[in-house]
C-alpha cells in the first residue's frame, strides 16, 4: 500500500520523468489560458507559495534551472550564466491564484522539495487509517512515525555523523509525528577544492554559503507532519548560520544541527 | 525540550500546537487541504490510567460563645474516589467514576436571637451516613470535533440524583481557539429521614438545566485564557428540607423559591512563567441569580516543578456573595415576602481558604497530597452584611491521590 501511493506521487509529480504528469501541467499552465490544478495540487501550490514567503524568497520550486546549472559545470558560472537564468525563472513570475495556474513558457517546476515528506506523511495516514498504530514509515530518511513501541517508549533515531560515515552523530528520541533533515554533505558539487552546496537561494542564484566551520552541514526537525519538517529544515540550510538558528527557535519545533566543525546544537527529546 | 517548547506545553495545555510559531501554525493549516493531513494533525484522546483519591474533611465546631443548643461538633466526611480512563481506539474514549462518601455530623437546624448577636441551634449528631455515586462518559473525536456524553447516579439514604451531560468541543483551524458548548440536566428526589416525627415533606423533588459556552484562546506562547458563561435553571423543591427557621418565637420549615434562575461567567489566565519554569492560574467567577444572590470568587495558585519529579502547588481563594432578601438568621416578626431561610450558605459572607498541594511523579505513576483550610466569616464580606451568620463554617480537607498510567 505504502509503495502504491509512493509510486502514484513519483509518477504525478517528478521532474525527472517527461512522461509525468506534472511535465503536462506545466507545459499547459505556460499557455495563456493556464492549467487548472486538482485539489492535492492545488494545496500543494499553495503550500509551496507559503514556504516562498516564510522564507523570503529563499526557497522557491522554480529554481530547477539554477540547480542543473550548477551540478552541471566544472567552474563557477559565471555572473552572465546566473542571471540569464534568474531572469527567467522564479516564483514571482508565476500567477497562481488558488486554481489555475499561470506561467511564462521555460519555467518548471519542482516539487522535489516537498513530495518525499508528503508521501511520508501521505503513507503514514494510509497505514493509520488501516489500524496501524504503531511504527513508522522511513523514506530515504524522512521518516513519519505513527506511535511509539507498543510498551508506550518512543523510537531512537541516530543522526549519522558526516564524517564518519557509520557512526552515529547523535541520538534522538521520537514517540509521534514527521521528523526531516536536510543536509548537504551527502549531495554537493566540488570546484576548485572548494564544495558547494546543493542547495540554492533562489534569490542569489548562489548555493548557500556553508563551506566554513560554523557552516551548517545538517539539520534535522520535528514537527506533527514530516511536510512541515522538512520545509523547515530545509529553510533553515538555506539561512545558516546565526540566521538558522533563531529561525528555529522562533519556530516553536525541536530541531537538532550540525555545523561543518562538528558542534551540535539543539535537542529532540 | 527544546527553548520555549516546555514554555508552550506548560501554558497552553488547552491545545499542544500553541507552542509553534504562528507561521508553523499557517503551514500546518495550509497543508490541512492535502488527502489524509486532517486525521495526522487531529486531536488526540486523554490519557489513559486509573486513579485513586482519599479525601478527609473535618468542619470546626461551633464556637461555644455562638451556640445556643445542640451537638457543636460538625460535619466530618471521608471520601474514596475511583476513576478510570480507557481508550477504545484512536476516536473513542471511556471514562467511569465511582465515588463512595461517609459522613457524620450535626449541622445547622436553625438560630435564634441571643444577647449579643444570633445564636446557632444544631441538629443531634447523625449516625454514620453513606453515599455512593457513579458516572460514565463516553468521548469521541472526529477532526476538529470532541464530544463527550455522560450520565451518573448518586444515592444516599434521603437523596437520589440522576444527571446526564453532553458538550462538544472544537479547536479552531489555527489550533489557537477551542470553543465548547454543553448542556446538563438534573433531576434529584429527596425523601428526607424521619419526616413524620420532625413534620418534614415526606418526598420532593426538583430538577435543573443547564448550557454552557466558553472559549479558550491561545494569547501567546505564555499566556492562555479562557472565557465562559452559565445559565442553569433549578425548579422544584429548592429547600433544605432539614433546615428551620425562628420566626417571631415560632419555629417552621424553611420556604424557598420553588425556581432559581443562575447565571455564571468565569474568566481563566494561565501563564507560564519562564525563569522559575512555574504556571500561574487565576480564576475569577461572578454568580448571579434571580434569588439576588451575587457572588464573586477569585482563585489563584501558582505551580512551581522542582527538579523532574516534584511539583509544589500554593494557592489561595477568595469568595464573598451577598444574601437574597428572604434570608435572615432569624426573623422577629412575619417577614414581608413569602420565603425565608436560615441557612448559612445563603447568608452574606467571604470566605479564604489556603491550599497547598505537592505532586511526585513517576514514569507511569504519581502521587498528589493536599491540604486546604477554609474560613468563612462576616466581615471578610465585600457587600455590607446586615447580620451575623452564627452558623458560617471554618474546615480543614486533606487528600491522597494515587494516578497510573497504561
Amino acid at each position: 500500500m505504502g509503495e502504491e501511493e509512493a509510486g502514484r506521487l513519483d509518477r504525478k509529480y517528478s521532474h525527472y520523468r517527461s512522461d509525468s504528469w506534472l511535465a503536462g501541467f506545466q507545459k499547459r499552465a505556460s499557455q495563456s489560458v493556464g492549467a487548472e490544478a486538482d485539489a492535492e495540487t492545488a494545496v500543494l501550490l499553495d503550500y509551496a507559495q507559503s514556504l516562498f514567503e516564510f522564507s523570503n524568497g529563499s526557497f522557491d520550486i522554480t529554481t530547477r534551472p539554477l540547480t542543473a546549472l550548477w551540478d552541471a559545470v566544472r567552474a563557477i558560472p559565471s555572473a552572465e550564466q546566473i542571471e540569464a537564468i534568474l531572469s527567467r525563472i522564479g516564483w514571482h513570475r508565476v500567477c497562481w491564484g488558488g486554481q489555475v495556474l499561470r506561467m511564462p513558457p521555460g519555467v518548471t517546476l519542482d516539487l522535489g522539495g516537498v513530495i518525499k515528506e508528503y508521501a511520508a506523511d501521505r503513507i503514514a495516514g494510509l497505514l493509520r487509517q488501516a489500524g496501524f498504530k504503531h511504527g513508522f514509515v522511513d523514506l530515504g530518511g524522512d521518516f513519519h512515525f505513527l506511535g511509539p513501541h507498543p510498551d508506550g517508549s518512543p523510537w531512537r533515531v541516530g543522526i549519522r555523523n558526516p564524517s564518519a560515515r557509520n557512526a552515529a552523530l547523535a541520538e534522538i528520541c521520537i514517540g509521534s509525528g514527521g521528523l526531516a533533515s536536510s543536509g548537504d554533505y551527502e549531495r554537493c558539487t566540488e570546484i576548485d577544492g572548494r564544495r558547494y552546496s546543493h542547495l540554492i537561494d533562489a534569490k542569489t542564484g548562489w548555493p548557500v554559503e556553508a563551506d566554513h566551520d560554523a557552516g551548517l552541514s545538517a539539520v534535522s526537525v520535528t514537527a506533527p507532519t514530516c511536510l512541515v519538517a522538512g520545509s523547515v529544515a530545509t529553510i533553515a540550510m538555506l539561512h545558516q548560520g546565526a540566521r538558522a538558528k533563531a529561525f528555529l527557535e522562533n519556530s516553536g519545533l525541536a530541531w537538532m544541527s550540525v555545523a561543518r566543525s562538528g558542534l551540535i546544537e539543539g535537542a529532540i527529546q | 525540550m527544546a527553548p520555549g517548547q516546555r514554555a508552550g506545553a506548560a501554558a497552553a495545555t488547552e491545545s499542544k500546537m500553541a507552542r509553534y510559531s504562528k507561521a508553523i501554525r499557517s503551514l500546518l493549516a495550509t497543508s490541512l487541504g492535502l488527502p489524509g493531513m486532517q486525521d495526522l494533525l487531529a486531536k488526540e484522546l486523554p490519557e489513559e490510567g486509573t486513579d485513586y483519591r482519599y479525601t478527609f474533611y473535618d468542619e470546626d465546631p461551633i464556637p461555644q460563645n455562638r451556640l445556643a443548643f445542640g451537638d457543636p461538633r460538625r460535619y466530618e466526611i471521608e471520601s474514596h474516589q475511583f476513576r478510570v480512563v480507557k481508550n477504545i481506539d484512536d476516536s473513542y474514549g471511556l471514562e467511569l467514576n465511582f465515588q463512595h462518601e461517609t459522613m457524620s455530623g450535626s449541622s445547622p437546624w436553625y438560630a435564634v436571637p441571643g444577647p449579643d448577636g444570633p445564636l446557632q441551634v444544631m441538629s443531634g449528631a447523625t449516625i454514620r451516613e453513606r453515599r455512593n455515586q457513579a458516572d460514565a462518559g463516553v468521548r469521541f473525536l472526529r477532526g476538529d470535533w470532541s464530544h463527550r456524553a455522560a450520565v451518573g447516579y448518586s444515592s444516599e439514604n434521603d437523596y437520589v440524583a440522576r444527571y446526564g451531560s453532553y458538550s462538544v468541543e472544537r479547536e479552531s483551524a489555527d489550533s489557537l481557539r477551542v470553543t465548547s458548548w454543553g448542556v446538563s440536566y438534573s433531576n434529584d428526589d429527596v425523601t428526607p429521614t424521619d419526616a413524620r416525627e420532625f413534620g418534614r415533606v415526606e418526598s420532593a423533588d426538583r430538577d435543573a438545566l443547564s448550557g454552557s459556552l466558553s472559549v479558550t484562546q491561545v494569547l501567546s506562547r505564555n499566556t492562555v485564557l479562557q472565557g465562559g458563561v452559565s445559565l442553569t435553571r433549578q425548579s422544584g423543591f429548592l429547600s433544605d428540607p432539614y433546615k428551620l427557621v425562628w420566626i417571631g418565637g415560632a419555629v417552621i420549615a424553611e420556604n424557598r423559591p420553588d425556581e432559581r434562575r443562575m447565571l455564571t461567567w468565569t474568566a481563566r489566565l494561565r501563564h507560564f512563567v519562564e525563569g522559575p519554569e512555574a504556571a500561574l492560574t487565576m480564576d475569577y467567577r461572578y454568580f448571579r441569580d434571580d434569588w439576588d444572590v451575587a457572588a464573586h470568587t477569585l482563585d489563584i495558585s501558582w505551580k512551581q516543578p522542582i527538579g523532574e519529579t516534584w511539583e509544589v502547588i500554593p494557592s489561595v481563594r477568595y469568595h464573598a456573595q451577598s444574601a437574597p432578601d428572604f434570608y435572615a438568621p432569624y426573623f422577629l416578626s412575619q417577614p414581608g415576602g413569602i420565603h425565608w431561610s436560615s441557612d448559612y450558605r445563603l447568608g452574606t459572607f467571604g470566605a479564604l481558604s489556603y491550599r497547598l498541594h505537592a505532586r511526585l511523579k513517576g514514569e507511569k505513576w504519581s502521587l498528589s497530597m493536599g491540604a486546604e483550610y477554609y474560613d468563612s466569616d462576616e466581615s471578610l464580606a465585600l457587600a455590607t452584611p446586615h447580620f451575623d451568620s452564627p452558623g458560617l463554617v471554618s474546615f480543614w480537607r486533606l487528600s491522597a491521590a494515587l494516578r497510573f498510567r497504561y
